[in-house]
């Protein structure tokens, strides 16, 4: 400083104009004024509009993050899907209630309604029941959420993406509204001749009820226990079960006809398998059916005791969890058996 | 007295442009530690999400298979004991590691652990139901990850 002083003094001495400044001083101060005003503050606005950025870019990010969860939360309650696309998905709700989410030109809408915004991209992939992504709503059974956060808007260089995950708790029915709604998976030993007794694969049925409004075709669906899966092949008549009506599955070469009396109305399917599975287990068993492509329509987890031998289980509701023993109810079949009629419970 | 005054200017501006410089890097400083707190932030939900959808992952496996684990059977561990007995979900923000222990019924406990970045959070989730009607009994998140 005090050579800064002297050099200041010196410079004076040569100036015999008596003014407060000196020109060198003037040249020096305006020259830094100058270089304050063309670099530092525009230097200071752009760190304070970096800083504005950052917090609507942390706002953008706090209303995704909402939206997601609020979609993701949906996604799960999801009974069914009807659409699934890349960028929109449609599903049915718990309460049977159609719900669409979409990404319409940035801003992430929810049954036509704005809920969140802006985004680059939303990317819906769905998996089906085996791990494979897949584009059939029907065959959706979870789906992956991709969000990237705009940064158009914010000029910021990185964008912001959040992924997650949604699996549906209950299972997809497809659109075929059937039902298992009796097991005969314990049948009595009828007697064969002297001292032997009819193999039980033999007089084991099954019998669905079609609980919607259209008639559902059955040929080629497919029945699977936890062991063996077996195709319908063979029908008296044919494969139709009317919407209202039931069913009536069988294996191949079946007895269930010197042994029960069943309903003229129900539709007789028959396995391409001597056996439903390789046999309906006694002790408890995992049963589906599933449609032509593969669906799942139904599947039931019963318990041995459920019942006891010589008698079925007949389901309380054709829509309730087909795996909780509460809907279900055992049926003594010599009594009241009702293969392919209105339950007795 | 002029004399003393002499060059009084130029100190002003020299301090003003000390002032100024200061200004910007308390700016600068306070601008990056922002940045690092919001970058902070999202990594963390980001690592949230992932644990939400490790578990998602989980009851989707369970809805296909009760029976199902991550435990590798070829060594001798038994999971949770043994790192590779997590089964890992990549996702585009990071992955999730996913540990359902051995069982043929559920409910079972599951451990999710979403990785963005160097950020973890991990969830611990009972699955409870039976054949493909599953569902999260409870959830709470974990103070450390796996």
């Amino acid at each position: 400083m005090k050579d800064l002083y002297s050099w200041i003094r010196r410079s004076r001495t040569g100036h015999k104009a008596g003014g407060g400044f000196t020109t060198l001083e003037i040249v020096l101060v305006v020259g830094l004024f100058a270089l304050i005003v063309t670099t530092v503050v525009p230097l200071f606005k752009n760190l304070v509009g970096t800083w504005e950025a950052q917090d609507q870019k942390l706002e953008a990010v706090q209303i995704s993050r909402v939206g997601l969860d609020k979609m993701i939360r949906e996604l799960k309650t999801a009974t069914a899907f009807t659409t699934a696309e890349s960028d929109k998905v449609e599903f049915k709700d718990w309460d049977d209630d159609d719900i669409e989410y979409e990404l319409v030109t940035g801003v992430l809408t929810r049954n036509g309604d704005a809920m969140a915004g802006s985004f680059d991209s939303l990317q819906f992939t769905y998996y089906d029941s085996d791990g494979n992504e897949t584009t059939d709503a029907l065959c959706v059974y979870s789906v992956k959420v991709t969000m990237a956060v705009s940064d158009a808007e914010y000029k910021l260089s990185e964008p912001v993406t959040f992924t997650s995950r949604a699996t549906m708790r209950k299972d997809p029915t497809g659109s075929f509204a059937l039902a298992i709604t009796e097991i005969n998976y314990n049948p009595p030993d009828f007697p064969k001749g002297k001292k032997k007794t009819v193999a039980e694969r033999k007089v084991e049925w099954i019998e669905v009820y079609n609980y919607g409004n259209t008639e559902i075709d059955m040929e080629d669906w497919t029945i699977e226990d936890l062991n063996d899966s077996d195709k319908i092949k063979k029908a008296v008549g044919t494969f139709i079960v009317p919407a209202g009506g039931y069913g009536l599955i069988a294996a191949k070469n079946h007895e269930v006809d010197s042994h029960y009396t069943v309903d003229p109305g129900a539709a007789r399917l028959e396995l391409n398998d001597q056996a439903i599975g390789d046999e309906l287990d006694d002790a408890g068993d995992t049963l589906t059916i599933k449609d032509a492509d593969g669906r799942t329509v139904d599947t039931v987890t019963y318990a041995g005791s459920w019942s006891t031998k010589g008698n079925t289980i007949e389901r309380i509701d054709p829509e309730s969890d087909p795996s909780e023993e509460t809907n279900w109810e055992a049926s003594d079949v010599h009594l009241t058996y009702t293969p392919g009629d209105e339950n007795t419970v | 007295m002029r004399n003393d005054q002499s060059g009084i200017a130029l100190i002003l501006a020299l301090f003003s442009l000390l002032f100024v410089s200061l200004l910007v890097v308390a700016l600068v400083d306070t601008i990056t530690i922002d940045q690092q707190i919001s970058t902070n932030h999202i990594k963390d939900m980001q690592a949230g999400f992932l644990a939400d959808a490790g578990v998602e992952y989980a009851v989707y496996k369970l809805k296909d298979d009760n029976a199902y684990d991550t435990d590798d059977n070829s060594d001798g561990d038994v999971y949770p004991d043994d790192p590779d007995d997590y089964d890992t979900v990549t996702l585009e923000t990071g992955s999730c590691k996913v540990g359902i222990p051995v069982g043929a019924t559920l409910p079972k406990t599951v451990t999710c652990t979403g990785s963005a970045g160097s950020f973890n959070r991990s969830v611990q989730a009972v699955i409870k139901g039976s054949g493909s009607s599953v569902q999260v009994d409870t959830w709470h998140e974990l103070e450390e990850g796996v």
